[in-house]
């Protein structure tokens, strides 16, 4: 007792103020760092009448975080099949825009009809030509358009998995260092953001939650219910797929852990940018194909059918990649669809068989119009669907482009809404999360009140070593 | 209590973002007239604005096909126009001629029919946008040969003949024959299919150089130019009663050739009341069409006004919050 213990005392404050400083000055520097938990410092008096620092507290709302990080997921797996609607419609394109699908389509009925009236002219037949060479060339467009995006899909999924697999390992680490930190008693708040920005990342692939365990071990479960970490991390793996096309046949699946697993519905790893990817890949980007394979099929059937010049068997002006329609191989028609070249002037063809027929062996009189009438009849005639519709009424070949067309708008506007909801939510609940962040207002307080308490105390030392002075002196 | 820094930038940075979207989208509808996102405002049913713009191809077509076909009635009713008066011009010379004694007159009229025999083929060879109209849907050759082969056509058949009645029998005979006139002398078709110049209305240009009028007016004309071939040359009182007899009978025609000028002007009036009514529908889909695509640039206008002072707004207050800061106050 006596002055040696305010000394120790007025030491114990120094070393606390400096402590808090260290956090002031931690909080301050990670004030824009999203996953970054705000410190705060635990004082406690200590058995002989100084403050002891009882630890640096991390602070954290894991309920809250948990709902953001499925937030989360939702919304990155809504972008991704929102991204793929709008691009879709774009495809396809709305009414009365310059090269969408219905226009190429309004065209050649234009141009057929036009040329009926004065077939003998060649401008009307090269017109009539021009129009189906375009409208042939938008069907492929958008088929390709549907192919690359199931292809880039394809590649979102490889790179997912790939950080998925490298983040859940860091995460396994981390959870083992953090064990060992805990046990000798070090701090662990810094791994802790760390390991909270990777699980942040995982989040967005495979929505999750997160089971706090003994010594700051966490396991990681997907939403869905498949153990993603329980001391050793799961593994995802995909095989390759190769080069996707229209005709390509189901694409091969996830493995988690060796074994198949289910990304559709309420399977274990539904939800995130993962699923959306695979529902992108393999159900969304080949209805919206089926859907044009209709089409494109459709059209070639038309005009077969009246066109009778031709023996049957044999390709009418719209071909199936040269050939005529094979019924059983409607699949990727729309990819294949091609202007016959025999009225293609570039390939040795003749315009004259627009007018005479594909199966024409001499021009005939020029001025005959009649098949030009039956190929602009049988375009705008409604039809039974020829390989089965959604809506299943008879329509004319502008009519069946307009249901396609709207089909994609509707779920377009049904996904914009699904992404909306889930892009506020997971807004809300972000700023919910960064309203418990560090506070620089609050930090410069602490600071003033750090300023204070050094000053204070490192008086007192001085105070007491001007009165150890006084003693020596005597 | 307290608020982290970086909720208060999110929100603000949200709220900016998300007028600035809207002050995007209403600048561009403001500018262009048309809603950005039609899809919205038709619940994604695209199908009544494609059915629209389908019907508007549809016009296009029906449009080109009716200015070809205008075109071509018109050169037919013209030329039309110009055989009747030809027609009527030589059945009076004709008759005047044989009323005299004097055979240089009814020369004359025969130098003058065959002149007109010759002019009526050319008139049937018209053209139209570079179609031969008489022709059928043979259009791009002429719809009969000239005066030449078709006298020389029926010479043999006039020669033969003992008496002038007998001769005119058997010339207007061979034009009425299908392996005579029809088979030899005109070059064209039967008449070209109909084609559609609007909805359900279907249109042909039938008229052909092998038409029953046409025929009796060229038989007329050519038994008065086979006078001036010479065909019975040696009887003044023969000549004569060929040249009444060609005279009356292209009078007689006068009225078959008004029936299909008439039937022509029919084919033209019904394609002006196509193309009026197609004028019509094109006007009332242009305006449904913008009713569905036409951003009202009265709301638009408001909302931009709107967008912009909560814009600024946003602006004022993240500059203020900025000051409202401890460390502002402690410097």
């Amino acid at each position: 007792m006596g002055l040696t213990q305010s000394l120790n005392i007025a030491l114990s404050g120094l070393t606390a103020t400096a402590r808090g400083a260290e956090v002031v000055a931690s909080n301050l520097a990670n004030k824009d760092v999203v996953a970054y938990g705000k410190r705060s410092i635990e004082l406690s008096t200590a058995r002989l009448g100084g403050v002891r620092v009882d630890t640096v507290l991390r602070h954290g709302n894991p309920a809250l975080i948990a709902e953001r990080r499925l937030a989360q997921a939702d919304s990155a797996a809504g972008a991704t099949l929102l991204t793929f609607h709008q691009s879709l419609e774009g495809w396809i394109g709305a009414p009365g825009t310059d090269g969408a699908l219905g226009e190429r389509i309004n065209r050649l009925e234009t141009a057929l009809t036009a040329a009926a009236a004065d077939p003998g002219a060649t401008a009307r037949l090269v017109e009539v030509f021009d129009a189906a060479t375009t409208l042939a060339a938008g069907l492929r467009h958008v088929t390709e358009q549907i192919q690359s995006s199931r292809q880039a899909a394809d590649t979102q999924i490889r790179s997912d998995v790939e950080v998925f697999n490298d983040a859940l390992a860091r995460v396994a680490e981390l959870n083992r260092t953090i064990a060992r930190m805990v046990a000798q008693g070090q701090d662990i708040a810094g791994l802790l953001d760390q390991r909270q920005a990777l699980v942040d990342r995982i989040a967005d692939i495979v929505p999750l939650r997160e089971v706090q365990r003994d010594g700051g071990q966490i396991l990681l479960y997907s939403a869905g219910g498949a153990t993603l970490l329980d001391g050793q991390p799961a593994a995802l793996a995909t095989l390759p797929s190769g080069i996707i096309r229209a005709e390509s046949a189901p694409l091969p699946g996830l493995m988690l852990n060796g074994q198949p697993v289910s990304l559709s519905g309420d399977g274990p790893l539904s939800g995130g940018r993962l699923a959306a990817n695979f529902m992108l890949r393999d159900n969304l980007g080949p209805a919206a194909q089926a859907a044009l394979d209709q089409l494109g099929a459709d059209l070639i059937l038309r005009l077969e059918g009246a066109d009778n010049s031709r023996t049957s068997g044999t390709p009418a002006l719209f071909t199936d990649a040269g050939a005529s329609l094979d019924p059983i191989q409607i699949q990727g028609i729309a990819g294949r669809v091609m202007v016959n070249i025999l009225v293609d002037p570039a390939h040795g063809g003749d315009l004259w068989r627009l007018r005479a027929g594909l199966g024409a062996t001499t021009p005939g009189e020029v001025g005959d119009g009649r098949l030009l009438t039956g190929l602009a009849d049988a375009l705008a005639r409604t039809h039974p669907p020829t390989t089965g519709s959604s809506s299943g009424g008879w329509q004319s070949l502008a009519g069946l482009a307009g249901s396609l067309l709207s089909e994609t708008a509707t779920a377009r506007l049904s996904q914009e809404r699904t992404v909306s909801f889930a892009n506020t939510r997971s807004a809300a609940l972000t700023q919910l999360e960064a309203e418990g962040g560090v506070d620089s207002d609050h930090e410069l307080q602490m600071l003033l009140r750090i300023e204070t308490a050094y000053a204070a105390n490192a008086r007192v030392i001085q105070t007491v070593d001007r009165m150890l002075a006084t003693l020596l002196e005597i | 209590m307290s608020i982290g820094d970086l909720a208060r930038n999110m929100m603000l940075q949200r709220g900016a973002g998300r007028v600035k979207s809207d002050l995007n989208r209403l600048t561009q509808e403001l500018a262009t007239g048309r809603l950005v996102d039609p899809a919205r405002k038709m619940a994604g049913n695209y199908s009544p604005l494609a059915a629209i713009e389908n019907r508007l191809a549809h016009l296009d077509g029906w449009g080109a096909a009716a200015s070809a076909l205008s075109l071509r009635l018109g050169a037919v009713q013209s030329a039309l126009g110009a055989m009747d008066a030809i027609g009527q011009h030589q059945s009076q010379a004709l008759l005047r001629a044989s009323g005299t004694n004097q055979s240089a007159l009814v020369d004359l009229a025969a130098r003058d029919a065959l002149d007109h025999l010759d002019a009526v083929l050319g008139l049937l060879n018209a053209t139209a946008g570079g179609q031969s109209v008489f022709a059928g849907t043979r259009t791009d050759r002429p719809a009969v040969t000239s005066a030449g082969p078709l006298l020389d056509a029926v010479w043999p058949l006039a020669a033969a003949a003992a008496t002038p009645q007998a001769a005119m029998s058997a010339i207007q005979d061979w034009f009425r024959d299908p392996g005579g006139y029809t088979a030899t002398i005109y070059q064209g078709t039967d008449a070209p299919a109909a084609v559609a110049v609007g909805q359900s209305t279907l249109l042909a240009p039938t008229t052909t150089a092998a038409d029953p009028a046409i025929r009796d007016l060229l038989a007329g004309l050519t038994c008065a130019a086979l006078l001036d071939r010479g065909l019975f040359a040696d009887t003044l009182a023969g000549r004569q009663e060929i040249a009444q007899a060609a005279g009356e009978f292209l009078a007689g025609n006068a009225a078959s050739r008004a029936n299909l000028a008439a039937k022509v002007g029919l084919e033209e009036y019904r394609l002006a009341q196509a193309q009026t009514r197609n004028a019509a529908e094109r006007a009332v889909l242009t305006q449904s069409r913008t009713g569905l695509l036409a951003a009202d640039p009265y709301d638009t206008a408001t909302d931009l006004e709107q967008a912009e002072t909560q814009l600024s707004l946003i602006h004022v207050l993240t500059a203020r919050l900025q000051g409202l800061s401890l460390l502002e106050a402690l410097r």
